[in-house]
């Protein structure tokens, strides 16, 4: 059986998974830099080696993610919104019924149905807030890394409310707030109310139905999960590597493109 | 009266920043590129005439205190409920002004006569537009190329549009039908050229505008004018009640016709889906889209708002969507 190579050419990371048969064999991400179809072509490279597997076991390579349309005729592409309905219903097992993904630059819930067909689905225009860029953007205003957010969020009782939904003025409020000797944990905790509010907001036109799946790179923050379960009041799941559920979809999506 | 209709309106991202100083940041970009277009490049048909502006929304209504351009607008004050009988009246009284207003300038006298002539002259562009509406429908004109000759409607004197559209359809109509896609449905807001990106990406996105509902394309051809005796009064009678009563732009407070007829062509022309294109403060729109949605999706049609406004920047974001969406 040979290897399908998904690449999630995303805004913030390049995202590269093997799958063999349906078992996600390998996997890697690196920031987005200029140059993303040679970084790519690596990341395929270093996944081969680390496999101990040559160029002739790919079985197919599919593109999706915003850098998608820099390929020129090097393999299949289809759109993340597809890839990530796939992949979270195959990864889920079949249970996702709606998912919701924080990418680098935008928020999409997506309905699907029983049999994985995707429904509908929302997604933010090009405002930034509740991005994966927003938590960025507010980790270097509080100097503190994205990755410890859910670790200071999660022990805050009293979290500030962050009432902008633009990211530019949500930024003058944290600057504001921190220069009053707010807290950062507070002003944490308050951001990821405000990301689950606007995921709330999102959602809201959407005939939803349990289970619902978060991924992107932010599933991996509980406090935000938590954030989002208290303002949907519903339960949400997490697949194991959520930062990848994209990438997984595309390389499956040969199997019924 | 030997005047001419001229359609203001930009789509041009340029010239809208030439007003950017001196407007509001959120206003409607369509009108803010025609405020631009107007400091950068006055009418040049005849500048004594005014402009005629029909209050259909906020916008507009402030667009002459904003532009402070020459001449002054003329107001045709839009009654916003349209289909009782005070409405219809007060509309008629407006056209009856709007004919004193244009007497006054030009120093003739409408009579019955140049009414019907004028009547016929347009009889013979709905026509050609109904055959232009026909032949995308059967996908021998792609939905770009519709609109470009949708958008030259009022652009020039409308015998010459009647004859060049005429021309063009006589060839185009020898061309093979395009295969059977992925076709939509647009509605929302206009659509005024040369902002086509939505146009274009929807295309991009492998999916091609079978219908639409514009008011600066399809929706620009309401049918014939019926009246019911030729006599000037009845005539007048006519016109007015086919420009608004028969008008389904969301403006209107009473406007159920509207999502009825988006539905029936929907459902006579097998399009499964509506693209809701939403300009940036277009309320009207905006807000219609809340009531439309859910009626859509109700009866198994798929629907996807994008709102936007001139700039580039969010090309990708909307065509992710538009890709997802045609695989609906």
């Amino acid at each position: 059986m040979g290897l399908k190579v998904g690449i999630d050419l995303g805004s913030t990371a390049i995202k590269v998974v093997f799958v063999e048969n349906e078992h996600l064999v390998w996997k890697k991400a690196v920031p987005t830099t200029p140059g993303q179809t040679r970084i790519a072509d690596h990341l395929t490279a270093e996944g081969l080696w680390a496999l101990r597997c040559t160029a002739d076991t790919l079985e197919s390579v599919v593109f999706t993610g915003y850098g998608k349309g820099l390929v020129n005729g090097t393999g299949k592409v289809i759109d993340e919104v597809s890839a990530n309905s796939l992949g979270a219903f195959l990864l889920s097992g079949g249970k996702a019924r709606t998912i919701i993904n924080i990418g680098g630059q935008d928020v999409k819930v997506i309905r699907l149905s029983a049999t994985g067909k995707l429904l509908d689905f929302k997604m933010n225009d090009k405002c930034a807030a509740g991005t994966g860029r927003f938590f960025e953007l507010a980790g270097r205003i509080l100097d503190t890394p994205v990755e410890i957010f859910g670790e200071l969020g999660q022990a805050v009782a009293d979290p500030v409310n962050i009432n902008s939904t633009c990211a530019v003025f949500a930024e003058s409020e944290i600057v504001s707030m921190m220069a009053k000797g707010i807290a950062k944990e507070r002003i944490i905790q308050g951001l990821h109310e405000s990301i689950a509010r606007r995921i709330a907001g999102l959602a809201g036109g959407l005939d939803m139905e349990d289970d619902f799946y978060l991924d992107g790179g932010s599933a991996n923050n509980q406090a935000l999960v938590t954030a989002i379960e208290e303002e949907l009041c519903r339960d949400v799941y997490v697949l194991p590597h959520p930062q990848f559920t994209v990438a997984y979809g595309a390389a499956r999506s040969v199997e019924t493109l | 009266m030997g005047l001419h209709p001229l359609r203001l309106g930009s789509g041009c991202f340029c010239v809208g920043r030439l007003s950017a100083s001196h407007s509001p940041v959120l206003m409607c970009p369509l009108l803010k590129a025609t405020m631009g277009l107007l400091q950068f490049q006055a009418p040049t048909q005849n500048d004594t005439m005014p402009w005629v502006v029909p209050t259909t929304c906020d916008w507009v209504v402030k667009f002459q205190e904003l532009a402070n351009t020459q001449p002054e607008a003329y107001f045709l004050e839009l009654p916003h409920l349209h289909r009782g009988e005070k409405g219809q009246q007060r509309w008629l009284e407006e056209i009856y002004g709007l004919v004193r207003l244009l007497e006054n300038q030009t120093g003739r006298k409408l009579n019955r006569k140049t009414l019907l002539s004028s009547v016929q002259i347009f009889m013979h562009a709905w026509k050609v537009f109904g055959r232009l509406i026909e032949l995308r429908r059967k996908r021998v004109l792609a939905g770009v190329w519709f609109m470009v000759a949708a958008n030259s409607f009022l652009l020039d004197s409308i015998e010459i549009w009647t004859e060049r559209v005429h021309q063009m359809l006589e060839t185009v109509a020898t061309h093979p039908p395009a295969p059977e896609g992925n076709g939509v449905f647009l509605a929302g807001s206009p659509i005024i050229f040369p902002n086509f990106k939505l146009l274009h990406l929807i295309e991009t996105a492998g999916m091609d505008v079978y219908g639409d509902d514009l008011c600066t394309s399809e929706r620009i051809w309401p049918g014939a004018v019926c009246y019911e005796e030729p006599s000037y009064r009845g005539i007048m009678r006519a016109l007015a009640e086919r420009y608004h009563k028969a008008c389904i732009c969301p403006t209107f407070a009473d406007n159920e016709r509207r999502i009825n007829s988006i539905l029936n062509t929907l459902q006579q022309h097998h399009i499964r889906g509506v693209v809701y294109h939403v300009l940036k403060g277009c309320h009207p729109f905006d807000i219609e889209s809340f009531n439309l949605e859910p009626r859509l999706k109700s009866r198994g049609y798929h629907f996807l708002k994008i709102e936007t406004d001139y700039v580039q920047e969010d090309s990708q974001n909307i065509l992710t969507r538009l890709e997802a969406f045609g695989r609906i």
